[in-house]
């Protein structure tokens, strides 16, 4: 039992927090917002760092780190509101073309080609280019659709950094059917929801940060807000929150290696813990900001706008409340610390 | 990251749970906070310490297994399953015990830790006074020190009040201030005293629950040797805010007993299913999903705890965070009870023998007691997050 990241693994996060921090600026993302730009132009680079391929194996050509440690990443994506499709491409497609054994795989590490997903839990597919291609899981299908047979239709979200698309196929390659292509849709879920919960963990961190800094600028009957309890006090809150669901995330991420039940409940879990301290966070950062925190002059919106965005993907809460409540509610479910760790080592897969 | 129990943790969590099994009294004891329920629940922590359970965590020179913290874990764990009795001893072992590891000299450890291990001495703490609660610098009960040919001792005088334990416990502990110039966190010292020295009187109180949880102790020149001081002089407040970081951190409450009450709320549910409302029932669920969290966090804390990292004022927010989650538990309780949550234990109708009502007015102590919560958002405020203080 060690309930910790390896050294290795924090840095490479470090290093992730380095780039990505310097890469996507507030001032970066609002020239983007302004340009209403396509691409958000700094795939290249993250494939330059490793992250695509970050859960390929490395005889595949990528990093081949632990379900974990990526979790550190798509949390350092968050926190800059990154607008790449980081955890979609890297976090869910990319492991399971490699359980596929895809050649495509090799591609998305190398850089060569993005594969984004399509998923029945997900009506819309976000941030393709014309290059892209589109894995679907479908209801008794896993489809690749390559961009020259991609038809898409745009639809507009609140974020205005996610590029919403409603797609349809001309042409596809099965690559799984029936209950084997089931095991994959639930395997993407699985991967999306807890890696999606990372993001939210970011994103939460990051609204606390900047409204922090706002509360000790701002100045109100001579002072500033942030000397108020009233004002400290609900970020002490949104903070709590959100140092109780980061284990929860985490303990998520390593259990996704080992493709059970209890893989489900845990990523289920996560995810619930997880937009609700990003849910909690915007509505104290917004509160805080007053005003201003209102309108498109302050940055928050970018993030607390992806927070309302990524609340809904990969199974929404109730979606995942229900999971957690069919089972923990159920006569007989184990419960207690018996189920929390796992009595034995389970074999992970590579 | 290795989320597994290794094999030597699983043969000492079978180990704890056969000696349990067959030590655990079959019938709750009594309140601890009434003379006879105090008594067996001392008798208790002499069988505990029969079989060196008393506290895993210390070394073994004083009665302890020398445990790491997630031994300690798994420890509470079976405990909690096996719904063995509260701890009579909790504010000498998890609280005093770790400070006077860290601050008392060798003849104070071994005067004081095996016989706190074996349940011989019962502690009780005495911070608040009736003018300082959550201003806690405001004490101002007065040690003062009086020269007596190489046996020093200290003059005690003032008042302490909602002393947990103390009105049938052996020993308190708390700050005074030495120095009677001083002001707010300077010129305090640690001292421990015999509740049944000359000069101290106990008045209990009665607690919501109508037993003398807390009491009340007037000092009137009581004397204790100066050797009863923890620590230099002066350096009180820094040993006291000590006590209350193991308070609040991970010692005082093990997510063992919050996931035990979410375990009992969920079995209570399942029980009552036909009568509750969606709303209640994704309370419960809610409960048990926190309850979950609070152990994952505390796993989490320890890891990093045994790699050599440090607890600091993130304590606080585990403080907030068990606290919030007992008493939204026992709520959630009563409101599936219903018409019968009123019922006092002994009585025919009661649920579980009355036992989530008082657990609920219980759970109404744990926002305010180990400073109250309020306090506990104003540390995170200003040491986690660096806000000015107001």
């Amino acid at each position: 039992m060690d309930f910790r990241f390896g050294s290795d693994e924090m840095d490479l996060r470090d290093g992730a927090r380095e780039f990505l921090r310097g890469r996507y600026t507030a001032e970066s993302l609002r020239a983007l917002v302004g340009r209403r730009a396509e691409d958000t132009g700094g795939w290249a680079e993250l494939v330059e760092m490793g992250f695509a391929g970050f859960l390929v194996p490395e005889s595949r050509g990528g990093l081949g780190m632990s379900t974990e440690a990526f979790a550190l990443v798509a949390e350092e994506a968050g926190f800059v509101a990154c607008p790449e499709p980081l955890v979609d491409v890297a976090g869910v497609v990319a492991p399971v073309l490699a359980e596929l054994e895809h050649d495509a795989v090799a591609q998305i590490a190398a850089g060569e080609l993005r594969v984004l997903s399509a998923h029945v839990q997900n009506p819309y597919v976000s941030q393709i280019v014309d290059s892209d291609a589109v894995l679907q899981f479908m209801d008794n299908e896993v489809r690749l659709i390559r961009g020259e047979n991609l038809r898409r239709e745009t639809a507009d979200s609140i974020d205005p950094l996610r590029r919403l698309y409603r797609i349809d196929a001309l042409d596809s390659e099965t690559l799984a059917t029936g209950r084997r292509a089931q095991a994959l849709a639930a395997q993407a879920l699985f991967r999306g929801a807890v890696y999606t919960s990372a993001e939210l963990l970011g994103l939460a961190a990051a609204m606390i940060d900047m409204t922090i800094k706002y509360a000790l600028e701002r100045r109100q009957f001579g002072a500033a807000i942030g000397s108020f309890q009233a004002v400290k006090h609900a970020l002490a809150t949104a903070f709590t929150k959100l140092e109780f669901a980061r284990p929860v995330v985490y303990r998520a991420a390593a259990s996704l290696a080992q493709d059970d039940e209890r893989a489900k409940l845990r990523a289920a879990h996560a995810k619930v813990a997880a937009s609700d301290a990003g849910m909690h966070a915007a509505e104290t950062a917004i509160q805080i900001h007053g005003a201003i925190g209102y309108t498109f002059e302050a940055d928050l919106h970018l993030w607390m706008k992806r927070v309302w965005a990524l609340a809904g993907l990969w199974g929404d809460r109730n979606h995942h409340l229900r999971i957690l409540d069919r089972t923990i509610l159920a006569e007989g479910a184990e419960l207690g610390p018996a189920a929390t760790f796992n009595m034995e080592r389970t074999r992970k897969r590579s | 990251m290795d989320l597994a129990y290794t094999s030597a943790q699983r043969e000492f969590r079978e180990e704890v749970r056969a000696w349990l099994a067959e030590h655990v009294p079959p019938e709750p004891l009594p309140s601890l906070d009434t003379a006879v329920g105090f008594e067996l629940h001392r008798e208790w922590e002499r069988t505990l310490n029969s079989g060196n359970w008393g506290m895993v965590t210390w070394p073994v020179e004083y009665g302890g297994r020398g445990c790491d913290l997630i031994e300690w874990l798994i420890f509470e764990e079976e405990y909690y399953r096996a719904e063995a009795p509260l701890r009579v001893s909790q504010n000498g072992i998890f609280l005093l015990g770790p400070t006077l590891m860290e601050f008392g000299d060798d003849e104070q450890k071994s005067r004081f830790l095996p016989s706190m291990a074996a349940g011989d001495e019962i502690w009780a703490q005495a911070w608040s006074e009736p003018n300082a609660g959550s201003d806690m610098a405001a004490i101002r009960a007065s040690a003062t020190r009086v020269a007596d040919g190489g046996r020093d001792h200290y003059v005690l005088e003032g008042q302490k009040i909602w002393s947990s334990r103390a009105a049938f416990a052996d020993w308190g502990f708390g700050i005074f201030r030495t120095d009677s110039e001083s002001k707010r966190h300077r010129g305090l010292s640690f001292i421990l005293f015999p509740l049944d020295a000359d000069g101290i009187t106990v008045r209990p109180i009665r607690q919501l629950d109508g037993d003398p949880g807390f009491a009340e102790i007037f000092f009137d020149g009581a004397r204790v040797p100066a050797t009863n001081r923890l620590g230099e002089e002066g350096q009180g407040w820094q040993i006291a805010m000590a006590t209350a970081g193991f308070e609040r951190g991970l010692m005082l409450r093990s997510p063992a007993r919050f996931q035990k009450t979410a375990e009992r709320l969920v079995a209570l549910y399942r029980q009552e299913a036909g009568s509750v409302s969606p709303e209640t029932r994704s309370r419960v669920l809610q409960a048990y999903l926190d309850a979950e969290a609070y152990c994952l966090n505390t796993y989490y804390t320890a890891s990093r705890i045994m790699a050599g990292g440090t607890i600091g004022s993130e304590a606080s927010c585990n403080k907030i965070f068990w606290s919030e989650l007992d008493r939204d538990m026992h709520r959630t309780a009563l409101a599936i009870i219903g018409a019968r949550a009123e019922l006092r234990g002994g009585t025919q109708d009661a649920v579980d023998d009355g036992r989530w009502l008082d657990g609920y007015m219980f759970s109404l102590a744990g926002p305010i007691y180990a400073g109250t919560n309020e306090i506990q958002r104003n540390i995170i405020a200003e040491r986690c997050l660096g806000m000015p203080k107001g």
